[in-house]
């Protein structure tokens, strides 16, 4: 969602909190398999390997890998471990996989994880899904995660990432001003221009959103055409069909979002505006609405005021002929660890992944990041703020209505950046909803048409 | 005696030319073959491509996007530096220089001592739609309605930007200029005084001749500078490069396609682009620029 793929981790949270119960039957249920035993741990590793892991040192700091390095300090006492850290994981470690001499176990923000999968660079990480749990004895690590994490990070069905955080994103507003106004938050398009008409009269401008990064907006507006037109059209936009985007409900999406420009909805200046301080104005009360992911909360810090009540919702649909249901959301696992397959101990990379998803490291990261990781209960009795409560009550309505992402975001780097830029044109009124359409179509047939742009399928 | 003289200095040059041909030299001349190569920057493995790469960027809209803007920028960034600088550094020395000439100096001087990210993070508060200094201006001074969203506006984004390196270019050249004409002997200017020249004449006839040089070297840095721009685009704009390709510039391209989108062959075709370019612009500064050469 966000350009940095931060966006989706932080929800995970919720996630975690609502299976604790789920996750007690899934324990309690798998002494019966004790006769298929786990995959033995530890037996393949070299305990005399060095082990270096590179930390993004971004949203979620580096603190948390402190528990998990000392645990394989303590199984492997001979290793010399090692821990790197940094921001610009793409001028950081090229070189270092060019040289052939990756980390063994990245947190990866940055990193282009599909061309690195087309290039073979990455290990099939597959097996540690069946490796025992490190901290719940006769579980296999699959069983102790939340639904949809053992199925993410897969490139043509190889799994190459591990997620580690949980989330959803939709649209922020803050309870007590709805409330003081008596607004309630529609479900339609239609009914969004209605009440964003009620509260210009008001003198609140009803959306502003990170004008300076136009995919922020993107995201809910393929979701409006996605619950109108139903699950087929996400399927052909990721799988670059013919005439895809210009599907009438995309157009019709396009429309309605132009029209917050075009009758003055948008807080003025909004298309110029960086993601900090778009959601300034928004904390402050200046904008009714405005898309992001669940880690708002965090990166607002102190801006945000004590009584702001955020909330997240699911993205209004269409009309009431919508396909899908207005509850679907995007989100689920989010982060991504990888093992590269050059890496000099790549089965120590694997097993400190193993040690990483254990429940109690992952207790460790929640408590430490306030965000929900992708073990189940891992995060029971902690304390959830209004914010992470609404997205906890997202993703419990949206149940099965939920996925990570459009995949030609991951997939297709220039396709997603030629999105934003159409975006852009879009907001500022220097196309039309069905020229934007045809400049899509026009850019996914050129990454169709791009032999050297490894296709995926969805 | 001599042989020992050169062998000296040839061992100073030894360390700095050794470093300079490895870490500036080398690269350059690899990009030429990376650019004939699919090379996507995670393997060494790359494969021959010939010229596809070329062909490809002569069929790029973008990439003429970016040089329709670089080519806007090279002829006007020039143009609007070095007539500004021209007046301001005369006016500093019109008869010994105006009151508090010294002090302006200094002033002009300032925005060059700013790193160029320190300057855009800067006009990034300047230009904010909302609170921003220029629009908050526009506003006290009851030119409310000349307000502009400014860099997220396709129409106002690329002037906006030029108006930073605007900014932040006059002084250095000020100062360069003011140096050159402070070098002009005065009996000169009293000699056209007595042959009845007046101040016009005497900067167009005298001055302007007589510093020629320091203007030509002016140009050649601003039309390189120009095609860079990397910097400022990059921290100011939308995107970056935008709103929708509206401050798309070479050099930003070419960081695209190698850092986001991973073509590393492709944006080294780009780079031997962009320095063919560069290469023929700058024998056409000289050329364009070259007058006979005063002697006094």
């Amino acid at each position: 969602m966000s350009t940095d793929g931060k966006v989706e981790r932080r929800t995970l949270l919720r996630l975690a909190l609502a299976v604790p119960a789920a996750g007690a039957l899934a324990s309690c249920a798998k002494p019966a398999s004790k006769a298929a035993p786990a995959a033995q741990t530890g037996s393949k590793v070299d305990g005399t390997k060095a082990l270096e892991f590179f930390n993004f040192d971004g949203g979620y700091g580096k603190a948390w890998t402190q528990m998990p390095l000392d645990l394989y300090r303590q199984e492997f006492p001979k290793a010399d471990v090692k821990l790197t850290s940094g921001q610009k994981l793409q001028q950081q470690l090229q070189p270092r996989f060019i040289q052939g001499n990756p980390p063994d176990l990245i947190e990866n923000v940055g990193l282009d994880a599909a061309a690195l999968a087309s290039q073979k660079q990455l290990m099939d990480i597959g097996a540690l899904l069946e490796m025992e749990s490190f901290d719940q004895p006769g579980v296999k690590v699959k069983d102790t995660l939340l639904p949809g994490v053992a199925e993410a990070g897969r490139y043509d069905g190889v799994k190459y990432e591990m997620p580690y955080v949980f989330g959803v994103a939709g649209i922020w507003y803050s309870q007590p001003l709805m409330d003081k106004h008596g607004w309630t938050y529609p479900k339609h398009w239609d009914e969004m221009l209605a009440l964003c008409a009620e509260i210009k009269k008001a003198g609140i401008a009803p959306w502003t959103y990170q004008g300076k990064f136009p995919g922020y907006l993107t995201s809910p507006m393929l979701m409006t055409a996605y619950k109108a037109a139903g699950p087929d059209l996400k399927k052909k936009i990721d799988n670059l069909e013919p005439n895809a985007w210009r599907d009438p409900a995309l157009i019709a999406a396009a429309e309605g979002y132009q029209e917050l420009v075009s009758k003055g909805y948008l807080l003025e200046g909004s298309q110029a505006l960086s993601h900090t301080q778009s959601q300034t104005y928004w904390a402050q009360g200046k904008a009714v609405f405005i898309p992001c992911g669940g880690w708002l909360e965090n990166e607002l810090g102190a801006i945000a005021p004590k009584d702001l009540g955020m909330t997240m919702v699911p993205v209004p649909g269409l009309s009431s002929a919508d396909k899908a249901p207005f509850e679907t959301v995007t989100g689920g696992p989010g982060g991504a660890l990888i093992v590269p397959a050059q890496a000099k101990n790549p089965q120590g990379g694997i097993e400190l992944l193993r040690i990483i998803t254990s429940k109690k490291c992952m207790r460790n990261f929640t408590e430490l990041t306030k965000s929900l990781s992708v073990v189940k209960g891992a995060s029971d009795g902690v304390a959830l703020s209004s914010a992470n409560k609404s997205m906890q009550k997202v993703i419990d309505e949206a149940g099965t209505n939920i996925f990570l992402d459009w995949s030609f975001r991951l997939w297709y780097k220039k396709l997603l950046d030629n999105s934003d830029k159409a975006m852009a044109a879009l907001m500022n009124r220097e196309v039309t909803p069905d020229e934007w359409s045809k400049r899509m179509q026009k850019f996914a047939d050129e990454t169709a048409k791009d032999p050297s742009i490894k296709k995926f399928h969805a | 005696m001599h042989h020992g003289k050169y062998r000296f200095v040839f061992s100073l040059l030894l360390v700095p030319v050794g470093l300079y041909a490895v870490f500036v030299i080398s690269p350059y001349l690899q990009a030429f073959s990376i650019a004939l190569t699919d090379w996507q920057g995670m393997t060494a493995d790359s494969h021959f491509i010939g010229f596809d790469n070329f062909v490809k960027l002569f069929h790029d809209p973008v990439f003429w996007t970016a040089l329709r803007h670089n080519v806007f920028l090279l002829v006007s960034i020039p143009l609007v530096i070095v007539s500004l600088s021209l007046f301001f550094s005369a006016m500093l020395n019109y008869q010994g220089g105006v009151p508090g000439s010294r002090i302006y100096k200094v002033v002009y001087f300032f925005p060059s001592v700013l790193s160029i990210a320190v300057v855009g993070v800067l006009w990034q508060f300047v230009f904010e739609p909302r609170n921003g200094l220029l629009n908050g201006f526009l506003q006290a001074v009851g030119l409310g309605d000349l307000k502009q969203i400014w860099l997220g506006d396709g129409k106002t984004a690329l002037g906006s930007i030029m108006a930073v390196v605007v900014w932040g270019g006059v002084g250095f050249y000020v100062v360069l200029f003011t140096a050159a004409m402070s070098a002009i002997p005065r009996d000169l200017y009293e000699a056209a005084l007595l042959d009845g020249a007046g101040p016009w004449q005497s900067f167009w006839r005298l001055t302007l001749p007589l510093i020629w040089g320091s203007v030509q070297v002016a140009i050649a840095y601003l039309v390189i500078g120009a095609l860079d721009m990397f910097a400022l685009v990059q921290v100011l704009s939308v995107g970056p490069g935008g709103p929708d390709d509206a401050t798309q510039v070479i050099s930003l391209y070419m960081y695209t396609n190698a850092f986001t989108y991973g073509n590393f062959g492709y944006a080294a075709a780009i780079g031997v682009a962009l320095f063919a370019i560069n290469l023929i612009l700058t024998l056409l500064t000289f050329r364009l620029t070259r007058r006979e050469r005063v002697e006094y």
